[in-house]
């Protein structure tokens, strides 16, 4: 208990206290702008804090990817740009509820879950950080490849329509995944001779396309004719929440803690998290069908899972010294930078330094509430523009986000593309998200596939001789066959019910 | 009327623009393009380099990210800029290896390399739970089994690392591919799938594994290296043990385009070796666990040539390198 | 503009084969079996049997031929040129940018964007240039975004 107090007298300083409240301002602001993430934001940081006490700087770093990650829902509640892929697994249901006129409804679930998600995984953090990461380092490549599987049948699960069309969308992405270098064997594909292709489709600026300038086209093609409701103005942001949080309480800790346990894995991370809670969320549901039609049950599960991942990614950082993303391993550095080496050992010689750590998560996902609620007051007023003069704007956001994420016309030249793509597949009720899952799932499913079967000489027996692998294996293969033993058991649906 | 206006101003922001260029450099900000993702190890060098450069020259450094393609996206953008010292960047050991495996006809040739600021040599580590304490006894132990039961991993197919260790196999007269090497994003998920049982051997660089040797789940055997370490004083090198001769090291170095104005790169030489002895950096590299090494300018330029020579050699043996 | 079940099956089959002859020349790492050709030709396969799957799925429901239904929008050229319109404008950011550098290129981007859509050109001047000079200053004085700098205009950065 005095190692507590200690590690406190570090955190509750004046100084500490304004750089969160500052790096917490920035983050918001960061992770708001369309186009712009969370690991951009870190990256901004690090030379800043250099010049900063360990405490601070570590409170900076965390603070700021805390909140840019909340924020970055803004945008995709708003106008519909997700700002990770992970907030791409309830984008769906956020922006129908926005077209409703209720963008509160979704940040505010939002909000509240993403900060009880990061609050409960950073309880677990402090309470099994050893035996979680124990764990994790159990995982091969075996392991990680039907983790990924897993997460890519949840994306084809959850789509709305029916799954051969879940499957196209996936079948795009994981096709685009497959353009450039960046695979086991480093040789070019798809490249054309080109430079930049070599570096291979990078995911935001193809989301940013898919998402947000198919729904430019969109309102190019009804010259912007659509008439939203007029925005209801919210009870109170924070009193819808207490309801959903009495509706839902199984969801939020469902999610809470499949995300803490997905994130604890190094690499697999936030993003199949989300995925596989809102597939849970859907499964378990009593109103499945409302999904994706603005039901915020699955904004509850997946959100809080989402912000919960980020806390768990911590588990085998700070025990092992693994970074399981970027903004691990850009605070693993400033750690180092700062003295406090990454492992078993940092529990027991520096103590009040990792309690000071803990504090200063706890401290994040409370200053993320009253933070995002003057944000939410803020981003409403967007919506009072007309779209007519909204939809260049955010067309030019489109397409300074895309040439941000590596600083080349190349981004937007992929924005593009992916923009017809995604205005044709919306034509043909082919769902997007599934898409996007492929991309960012693309490369590790084909890493570990690869690899693994490097390692078993060929043999897929392989991959179900390690327990956990086994486990894993067995249960997504269930996951496919259910649907098809139902469909095979019902023979053929009788005609005219079959899509819309 | 308007255009006439217009047409003024825009002559004299000619002449203005022509008059800023005839000052001394640099009188504008300076980009420093890193090939590899923000948060890496090159990254951090990059940055912290970056702000020491923009304190000698009194010009905002802004760091870069242009990655993708193992590096040859962001090689080819620092090649390709003006070679007005406004653009440099970060170029790495891959420069070596690349226009050998036929990905790009790019080479050091391409770039005016004004110094190199580190060097880390490559290690051989195992599992603690694979029971080794020597690398003469792993060495007995890959000889006696057949070709392939040994799996070694830490970085892309013909990466660093896999140089590194088909170079050591055939500097032990065994075939380059007699450990079969499994290509990961690189060393530390190479450590991880180690620890779980996935392979035997990563030969990344000895900082790479610090954290696992200091949780004592990874032992290092050995540095390839001409020298020990002055991080890991107690992990001998191969020539002390197994009496190979081999060495690999990666190593980063601050490059322009080709065609660098003398006054100009002189200018950016003294400013980088200022920042190199600054307090920051020197403390940041030891810190971080990372190899402290300064060449400048036909010194470095020699060192990134002997590289290309061997890497050439042990890639050419190892079927690494496209015909 | 929406195709049939048939046809987007047909579609997907042929995007199935078309992935996997594309494949062939991918080798294989050295001394293994596996390498470059493995993730393309195992999506190829995947592909080809969703389509094959929807296309027996659709003539099981009774369609014959592939087809195409067109939305109401195709109909009006407006509406076509509209479209077309937002895909010009971002290839003229793409080219003209580099040249003109950004201020001006993004002024006039969106500045034409909302007059397609009918804003009042003064209220899209002023929207466009006040638009452009937050987006220039927050993402590329703020976040240090190499946002595309020519010598014109230039004394504004």
């Amino acid at each position: 208990m005095p190692t507590v107090i200690d590690a406190a007298q570090l955190v509750f300083q004046p100084y500490v206290l304004l750089v969160i409240f500052c790096s917490a301002a920035f983050g918001m602001f960061v992770g708001a702008i369309p186009g712009l993430t969370a690991t951009m934001a870190t990256a901004l940081l690090v030379p800043v804090t250099f010049f900063m006490d360990p405490v601070p700087a570590i409170a900076t770093i965390v603070t700021a990817t805390a909140m840019a990650i909340f924020a970055g829902d803004i945008p995709g509640t708003m106008l519909r740009m997700p700002g990770t892929p992970a907030s791409a697994a309830y984008v769906q249901d956020a922006y129908a509820l926005t077209k409703q006129g209720r963008p509160e409804a979704a940040l505010g679930a939002s909000l509240v879950f993403s900060s009880i998600g990061g609050i409960f995984g950073t309880l677990v953090l402090i309470t099994a950080s050893p035996v979680l990461a124990e764990i994790a380092l159990k995982f091969s490549s075996f392991e990680y490849f039907w983790l990924v599987v897993l997460g890519l049948s949840c994306a084809v699960f959850i789509s709305p329509g029916s799954p051969a069309r879940g499957l196209v969308a996936l079948f795009i992405g994981l096709f685009a995944a497959t353009i450039g270098l960046e695979n086991p064997a480093g040789a070019p594909r798809y490249t054309m001779g080109s430079v930049e292709l070599m570096g291979g489709v990078q995911f935001i600026p193809a989301m940013i396309g898919l998402f947000a300038v198919s729904e430019v086209i969109r309102t190019f093609i009804k010259r912007g004719a659509e008439v939203r409701p007029p925005a209801t103005p919210g009870k109170g942001i924070f009193r819808q929440q207490a309801k959903n949080l009495v509706t839902y309480p199984v969801q939020a800790l469902r999610g809470s803690a499949m995300g803490t346990a997905i994130g604890a894995l190094p690499g697999a991370g936030a993003d199949i998290a989300a995925w596989i809670s809102f597939a849970i969320s859907k499964k378990f549901s009593k109103t499945p069908e409302k999904f994706g039609t603005g039901h915020v049950e699955g904004l509850v599960e997946a959100g809080a899972s989402n912000n919960a991942a980020m806390s768990g990614a911590w588990i085998p950082a700070l025990v092992f010294g693994i970074p399981g993303d970027s903004i691990t391993a850009i605070v693993i550095g400033v750690l180092y930078i700062k003295g406090i080496n990454p492992g078993p050992m940092v529990f027991i010689t520096q103590p009040q330094m990792i309690y000071a750590v803990f504090i200063v998560f706890l401290l994040a996902n409370l200053i993320m509430l009253p933070l995002g609620w003057l944000a939410i007051k803020g981003a409403r007023q967007v919506l009072s523009i007309p779209q007519k003069v909204l939809m260049p704007v955010i067309l030019m956001f489109c397409m300074v986000g895309s040439f941000a994420i590596n600083n080349s016309a190349f981004g937007i030249g992929i924005m593009l593309v992916f923009g017809v793509i995604g205005f044709l597949m919306e034509e043909n009720d082919i769902p997007i998200a599934p898409a996007i899952l492929g991309l960012v799932l693309g490369p590790m499913l084909e890493q570990n596939f690869v690899t693994s079967m490097i390692k078993s000489d060929g043999s897929f027996i392989a991959f179900f001789e390690r327990p956990i692998a086994a486990g894993l294996g067995l249960f997504t293969i269930a996951v496919w066959m259910i649907p098809l033993l139902l469909l095979l058991m019902r023979r053929r649906p009788p005609a005219g019910v079959s899509e819309p | 009327m308007q255009f006439v206006k217009t047409a003024a101003a825009l002559g004299g922001l000619l002449i203005l623009a022509g008059t800023v260029s005839a000052q001394e450099y640099p009188e504008r900000p300076i980009q420093l393009i890193v090939p590899w993702g923000a948060g890496g190890g090159t990254d951090a060098v990059g940055r912290l380099l970056g702000a020491e450069i923009q304190r000698e020259l009194g010009v905002p450094v802004n760091v870069v990210n242009r990655t993708g393609g193992s590096g040859v996206v962001g090689h080819s953008a620092i090649a390709n800029a003006d070679p007005d010292g406004y653009t440099i960047g970060i170029m790495t050991i891959e420069i070596d290896m690349m226009h050998w495996q036929g990905l790009t006809d790019l080479t050091y040739e391409d770039f005016d390399i004004l110094a190199i600021v580190n060097a880390d040599p490559g290690g051989v580590m195992v599992s603690a739970e694979s029971g080794f304490d020597s690398v003469e006894a792993l060495l007995e132990s890959i000889k006696s089994e057949p070709a392939g039961t040994y799996k070694a991993s830490g970085t892309g197919q013909g990466g660093i690392w896999h140089v590194g260790l088909a170079g050591w196999l055939l500097s032990e007269d065994l075939a380059p591919d007699h450990v079969t090497f499994v290509p990961s994003q690189g060393a530390a998920p190479g450590l991880t799938d180690m620890v779980a049982g996935g392979v035997d051997i990563v030969p990344s660089s000895l900082a790479e594994g610090r954290s696992m040797i200091d949780a004592n789940r990874v032992v290092a055997l050995a540095t390839m290296s001409a020298e020990r370490q002055d991080a890991f004083p107690d992990v001998p090198t191969l020539s002390e043990t197994t009496g190979s001769d081999w060495t690999v090291a990666v190593w980063r170095s601050v490059a322009a385009p080709d065609g660098l104005p003398d006054d100009v790169k002189t200018k950016l030489m003294d400013a980088i070796e200022v920042a190199y002895n600054s307090d920051a950096y020197q403390t940041f590299m030891a810190d971080r666990g990372f190899g402290l090494r300064w060449a400048k300018g036909d010194d470095a330029t020699e060192i990134v040539a002997n590289d290309d020579a061997a890497f050439g050699e042990v890639m050419k043996q190892a079927g690494l390198a496209a015909e | 503009m929406r195709v049939t079940d048939l046809t987007l099956g047909l579609l997907t089959l042929l995007g199935g084969i078309a992935i996997y002859i594309s494949a062939i020349e991918f080798q294989a790492i050295p001394g293994q079996a596996y390498g470059a050709g493995t993730m393309p030709r195992a999506v190829a396969l995947v592909t080809g049997l969703t389509g094959l799957f929807m296309i027996v799925r659709a003539v099981m429901e009774g369609e014959r031929l592939p087809g195409l239904n067109l939305a109401d929008w195709t109909k009006s050229p407006a509406a076509i040129a509209r479209l077309v319109s937002v895909l010009v404008l971002i290839v003229a950011y793409i080219v003209l940018s580099p040249r003109l550098g950004f201020l001006p290129t993004a002024f006039a981007v969106m500045t034409i964007g909302m007059l397609i859509l009918r804003v009042r050109w003064w209220l899209a001047m002023i929207v466009a240039l006040v638009a452009a000079i937050a987006i220039q200053q927050s993402f590329g004085r703020l976040l240090l975004v190499p946002l595309p700098r020519s010598d014109f205009l230039s004394f504004l950065w």
